[in-house]
Formats: C-alpha cells, structure tokens, sequence
C-alpha cells in the first residue's frame, strides 16, 4: 500500500468518524441529553441525605471536643 | 451547614418486612457489606505486590550504582530484576488495587449491592496467580522481549481470564442499578471494562513482526494506560475530591467533554515512544500531534479537580483520602502537561533514552495513579471494615514518605536524564561521560524510593491492622451507631 | 420505586438502551480506530518492505544469542535503532547510517529498546568486533569499559581446571581470575557474543528513506 493510497484511507476513516460523532453529538442535544438542570443533578448525584453537599466526610485527622474523628 | 435535599426519586425505598422505609444510610451499610470481602481481598493481595514491587524496584535502582552487587546471581540481574518490578507493580498492585476501588466505586454508585460475587472471587485467584507465575518466569529469564508486555502467554491468559470475570460482576452489578444518572467515574469504569481485554486480547494475538510489532508494542503500552490505568485514577479522582470536601464536582459539563476527548485522543498516543525510530514519519507526527492534544481532556479534569478543590485547601489537614487524592490529581495534570511537550521532536531528541522518561512515567503511574489509589483505599476500608485506622500518624508517615519521595524521584531523574540527554548529543563527549554524570542523579533516586518503600511498609501495617481490627480501641465513631442499632449488633 | 433493568418501562428504558448502545460503539471505536491507525495501516504499508540485499537471516547461534540477550534483558539499557542526521549525535558518534523498516523483517520479537543507559548496538558488530573483548565485557563490563553500571555475566562462563580442546578461554586480569582455573565462555557466551558481532547493519539501503533524514533523496 502506497502512502497515498494510505493517507486517502484514513482521511476517510477520520472524516466518517467525525461525522459519526458530530451527529450523535446532536442527537444528544436533540433528545435532551443536556439540560443544565439534568448536568448540575449529574454532578450532585454522589450526595444524598445522609452525606448531603456541604458535608465534608473522612476528617480523620480532625478530632473533635471529646477526642473521636469527625465523621459526618 | 447547608443540607440540600436531593431528589428523592433518585434513591430506591424497600419494602423490608416490616414495611419500614429503609433509611438510605442502612441501604449504604448493606451495599458496603455486600462488597467487603471482594474488596479486601483485592486490596490485600494488591498491597502484597506494592511492597514486593518497591523491593524490586529498589534492588534494580540500587544496581546502577553498584553494579557488582549480588552480581553472582542471575536470578538478581537488572535485567530481570526490571520487568519483575515494573509487572508487579501495574499489573499486580495498580490492576488489584484498582479492581477493588472499582467494585466499592461501582456498587456505591449504583447504589446497589455487588452482584456475581463468585466472580470476583475467582477473578482475583486468577489475576494473582497469573501474576504470581508471570514474575516467577522473569526472574527464570522467560520473556516475550517487549515492555509491558514480557509475561508468557499463559500468565497472559490468566490475567486476561480473570479481568472476564471481574468484568462480569461489575457487569452484572451496573444492570441491577437503582440509579437514573450515571457519575462520570463509571463512564470511565464501563469504558476501561470494554477497552482492556479488547486491548490486552489483540496485543497478545503474535500476528506482528518488524518495526510493525514496535508500532504494536508501544500502542499497546500507552493505551495500557490510557484505557486501564487512567481511568482508575480519574475516576477515584472524580469521586473522592467532591465527596471528601462536600461540593459537586465544578463543571460537569466539562466533565463530559473531558470524557470523550479522552478517549478520543489518548488512543492515538502511542508512538511517540518512538520518535526519531525507523518509522513512517507521518506515523511518529500522528501521534505527536495527539499528544498534544490530550491538553484538552486534561485541562478539563485539571479545571473540574482544582477548581473543586480550590478554598477548601483546609480540609487536606484533615483528610488523608482528600491529601492523597489532591497530590495524586495535581500530579495528573502536570505529568500530561510534560507528556504533551516531552512528545514534540525537539524536546523528544534530548529527553528521549534517558532516564527523564522513566522519572515522567513514575509521576504518573506514583504520583497520579498509586496516590489516588491510597487515597481510595483510606477512604473505603473503615467504610466495610467497619473499623478505624488505628494509628492516623503512620497514615501521616505514609503521606509525606510517599509525597516526598516521588518528589526526590521525580526531580532527580529528571535533571539527571536532561544531563544524560545532553551528554549524548555532545559528540565531543565520549559516551560513558553521559554514564557518568547521572550516578550521583541516581543515588538521589535510590534514596526517593526507599521513602516509598517506607511508606508502603507503614501502609502495609496498618492495613493488616485494620483488616484484624486491631489496635488500641480509642472511640467509637458517631456513624457506626447505625449498624449497631438498627442490625445485629457484632461485637466490635 | 424499584428502578433496575429488570424493570421495562417502555420509551424511558428504550432511550437508555439507545444511550448505552451509542456510548459502547463510542468507546469502541476509539480503541478499533487508534489501533487501526497506529498499527494496522502501517502494518499494510511495511509487510511490502523486502529485506535488503546485505541483510542475511539470523544463523542458529545468532539466534540462540539473541534469545539469551532477551533473556538477560539487555533491551532495557541499550537501544537498537539509528536516529537520522541532525537528530541527536548518532552520526557524529558512528553508530552507523539511520535504519530503516526493512532492517527489521527478520526480528521477531522487535528489540528497538527505549534506553541508552549503554550505547545503541545497531551496529557493534562493525565497531567491535572482537570476540574476546565482548567475553571479558560481558565476563565483567568494568575489566575493559571502567565507570560502566552494566551488570557482569558470570554464569555465561564456567571455571575449569584445564580446558578442552575447543573451550574458548578468557584471559581475566590478574586480580579476578581464580587461581589454578581457567574460564572458558559456556555455549550460551559464545552464541550471545556471536550475536552482538554480528549486528551489523551498515549495508546500503536504497528504497526507504529514514524519518527526518534531511540528505537529498537517492
């Protein structure tokens, strides 16, 4: 194979792809992949009640009033 | 303190017998239960092969300033010596460790409980004794002659036979989950358990031969981190910093274009382990040019990681997961940062066989990815141990053993490397002179890791310890009082 | 609400069938494309590559050799690929002209290497090649190349009390040869020095020009 013939093959590659990607790219925007709502509740989803955002975890090296580590 | 409350419909309610609702603290104790044994196991055996590792690895640092010691023994030679530790350490510890973050990582956020744990039983026999009979034939001088890729072919098959198993619970865990969202480290978790064995599966094929095989060899080594070891760490990186700290990541909008610009260029990386190499040189450029673009999915992680981080630089004196984790994040960036300028030619013509590459490879595979790991493994071990560390000041001697020592590792061999570099581009230089000038370079090194080692060994310790529940029994903290209330209570 | 797969929900559950599905086909192929790219096309391009007119095939000592030089992991401190003109001090230092894939077709495995720890050995056949030196080297690097961290070899050698009529002995410094023996290099010594002479790659190559070579084309 000559570089010719190799670089028409995967220029090809390359734009197919692309063009692959551009258009699930779309589809995503499309159906609504991404609302900001749905991204900040993407982002939020490692906390629940128990381990709410604003709450630190693991301060090991904190001790609190009476000694023990300041687990949350 | 701000509580926020979440939806509600992201969380699953049982119906236990009692038709109580579960609280979602109960329901995160099971799911930690569920997943204690696997997970130790994993750690413990990756653990072994830290320290077996660093021993290794101090032997063979050690060795090129004296050369002649334990020079009678062939089993003791660099040569063998080297692929022992870089084996033990990346598929023995990184994989094991990594394997174990996953499984905890997978199952929390799934919020489910581990499914198929058999497999993962078997899967870490597998990978251990893969592993174990690997390096017992490098130290017999049984190689397959290329880096990363100098275990036989049956030590091969049983590593890759027993990621298929730990493939499959995870698998079969992801099926089962109760969760609308996926976070972003299990696309990173679900994207690395499609690309691996694929990987490692059509590297070991043998159809290759030439410099078509060095081509194979070094797309197979980058990629080895770019769809396995990579992952790990960001993913844990993902997890730990805006969990320990208690925000949600900065943008995960960039999150999700950092995800797919990974995987994008990072793949086409590879042979820039072989610039100025008997190749096409549009072969060499491609992958120059993807080295350089992986500035993009980097500075989204760094922007997503730091700008999380930044103001609550306090709770790193607090938190040993969140020091591991910020230093291993931190290192992420500035290891890419230097990757992407070490690819471009003119960098690449001094930096290029000297000892700069290995001191960039540790800042990776040490700074990054085994600092995440501790990290990781400091956070989930009193979470399903159900028991403290006993000793907070050997994780403190961990941390600055480790901190300090990739650091002196770091530094030295990069100056050394750049000298060595130079010296050898310097015709009027004869070639030992480069030798030369890099011993009191490697000294330096030499002393870096056996602050690791050090490390690993206090790390080691207490590990054992808390798998035993050993330890003076200084308190008992507030968020066991659930498992004691509400379920059996265990005697502690 | 029980939320899990096993749980049909009709469009919701299609739509992440269709998200998962696409993200598989994503993930895969970024791998499928990156080797496709760095490996398979260039594999295309090189398999036309002929062995040049001065390369010969390995002979069975030669090849022998070179598996005790994988085996001893000699490639993770001495490099076997000549980087062209203006690219580093390879000319300068004589380490031969820039080499070329078709160099290659007869190594299996590839032994190009990523260290210079030690000096390329592309062509140490043509810089050195005396048997006896490349024994006392491999016997003890720092006999004949002082300040080397090469480790020594010992047991590519064996200790006699006399030596037979084909041995090869290796005439060691007073200091270090045993008393009343001789050290005669083992098969494996021979084959393994018999390889490293016989790298020697400095015949013409016409067809393939080197990466970055800067000299007018043929």
């Amino acid at each position: 194979m000559s570089l010719p013939v190799a670089v028409v093959i995967i220029v090809s590659i390359v734009l197919i792809a692309g063009a692959l990607a551009l258009a699930a790219f779309v589809w995503a925007v499309r159906a609504k992949q991404f609302s900001i709502k749905q991204l900040n509740e993407g982002a939020k989803s490692i906390f629940d009640d128990e381990e709410p955002v604003g709450t630190p975890q693991d301060l090991i090296f904190k001790k609190s009033s009476n000694g023990s580590p300041n687990h949350q | 303190m701000a509580v926020q409350t979440t939806s509600r419909e992201q969380f699953v309610s049982f119906a236990s017998p009692t038709t109580e609702e579960v609280s979602e603290k109960q329901h995160r104790v099971e799911i930690d239960d569920s997943v204690t044994s696997p997970v130790v196991l994993y750690f413990l055996t990756g653990i072994w092969w830290l320290v077996f590792g660093s021993l290794a690895g101090l032997l063979a640092a050690l060795k090129f300033n004296l050369p002649d010691w334990l020079g009678g023994t062939p089993f003791l030679t660099f040569g063998r010596i080297r692929p022992v530790h870089l084996n033990a350490v990346m598929y023995g510890w990184a994989s094991l460790a990594g394997a174990g973050m996953i499984v905890w990582l997978t199952s929390r956020l799934c919020r489910t409980k581990i499914e198929e744990t058999w497999a993962l039983y078997v899967s870490a026999i597998l990978w251990n004794i893969g592993v174990a009979f690997g390096l017992v034939s490098l130290f017999f001088g049984y190689n397959q002659g290329m880096e990363w890729l100098e275990f036989p072919k049956p030590a091969g098959g049983l590593i890759a036979l027993g990621f298929l198993f730990f493939a499959y619970s995870i698998a079969r865990t992801f099926r089962q989950r109760k969760v609308e969202h996926l976070y972003v480290s299990l696309w990173y978790i679900l994207a690395s358990l499609i690309w691996f064995p694929l990987l490692y599966v059509v590297a070991n094929l043998g159809i290759y031969h030439g410099v078509t095989e060095a081509a194979m060899n070094w797309w197979f080594g980058h990629n080895a981190l770019a769809v396995w070891f990579t992952p790990i760490g960001l993913a844990g990186a993902y997890y730990f910093i805006p969990k320990v700290i208690g925000r949600p990541i900065y943008s995960y909008y960039l999150g999700l274009l950092g995800f797919w610009a990974f995987a994008l260029f990072y793949n086409w990386n590879g042979i820039h382990h072989l610039v100025g190499g008997p190749l096409p040189t549009w072969l060499v450029t491609v992958s120059i040019v993807a080295s350089v673009m992986m500035f993009v999915p980097v500075m989204a992680v760094a922007v997503n990681h730091h700008l999380t981080t930044i103001g609550h630089f306090k709770m790193l004196k607090y938190s040993p997961t969140l020091r591991f984790v910020v230093f291993g994040s931190m290192s992420y960036t500035a290891v890419s940062f230097q990757g992407s300028i070490e690819s471009l030619r003119s960098f690449s013509e001094v930096a290029h066989f000297t000892h700069y590459t290995i001191g960039h490879a540790h800042l990776g595979v040490y700074g990054f990815l085994s600092m995440i790991l501790f990290g990781a493994i400091y956070y989930i071990m009193p979470r399903i141990a159900k028991w403290e560390w006993p000793y907070p000041k050997l994780i403190k001697l961990h941390f600055w053993m480790s901190a300090i020592g990739i650091a002196l590792y770091f530094v030295a061999l990069s100056l050394g490397g750049w000298i060595q570099g130079t010296m050898m581009n310097d015709p009027s230089l004869p070639f030992i002179a480069s030798v030369n000038a890099t011993k009191p370079y490697l000294w330096a090194r030499s002393v870096g890791g056996t602050m690791m080692l050090i490390g690993h060994l206090a790390f080691a310790y207490q590990f054992l310890l808390i798998i035993y529940r050993s330890g003076p029994t200084r308190y008992v903290p507030a968020w066991f009082d659930l498992r004691q209330t509400t379920v059996e209570e265990k005697t502690i | 609400m029980v939320r899990s797969t096993a749980d049909y929900r009709g469009g919701e559950d299609d739509m992440m069938f269709i998200r998962s599905f696409i993200f598989f086909l994503g993930v895969l192929a970024t791998l499928l494309l990156g080797w496709a790219g760095l490996v398979g096309i260039p594999n295309f391009m090189i398999s036309e590559v002929q062995a040049p007119k001065g390369l010969e095939r390995y002979t069975y000592e030669q090849s022998f050799g070179r598996s005790i030089y994988i085996r001893e992991g000699c490639l993770y401190c001495h490099s076997q690929q000549v980087r062209p003109v203006g690219f580093g001090a390879d000319q300068e230092r004589f380490w031969g002209r820039p080499s070329v894939p078709a160099d290659y077709v007869y190594d299996k495995p590839h032994l190009l290497g990523t260290m210079r720890t030690g000096p390329d050995l592309f062509n140490i056949g043509a810089r050195q090649s005396s048997e006896d030196w490349h024994l006392l080297h491999l016997y003890n690097p720092r006999i004949v190349s002082p300040g080397s961290v090469m480790p020594p070899f010992p047991w590519l050698f064996e200790e006699k009390i006399s030596a037979a009529p084909d041995d090869k002995v290796i005439m060691l410094p007073d200091s270090i040869a045993p008393k009343g023996k001789v050290v005669v290099a083992t098969r494996e010594g021979r084959a393994l020095t018999a390889y490293l002479i016989g790298m020697n790659h400095t015949y013409p190559v016409s067809q393939v020009r080197a990466q970055n070579d800067t000299t007018k084309k043929k």
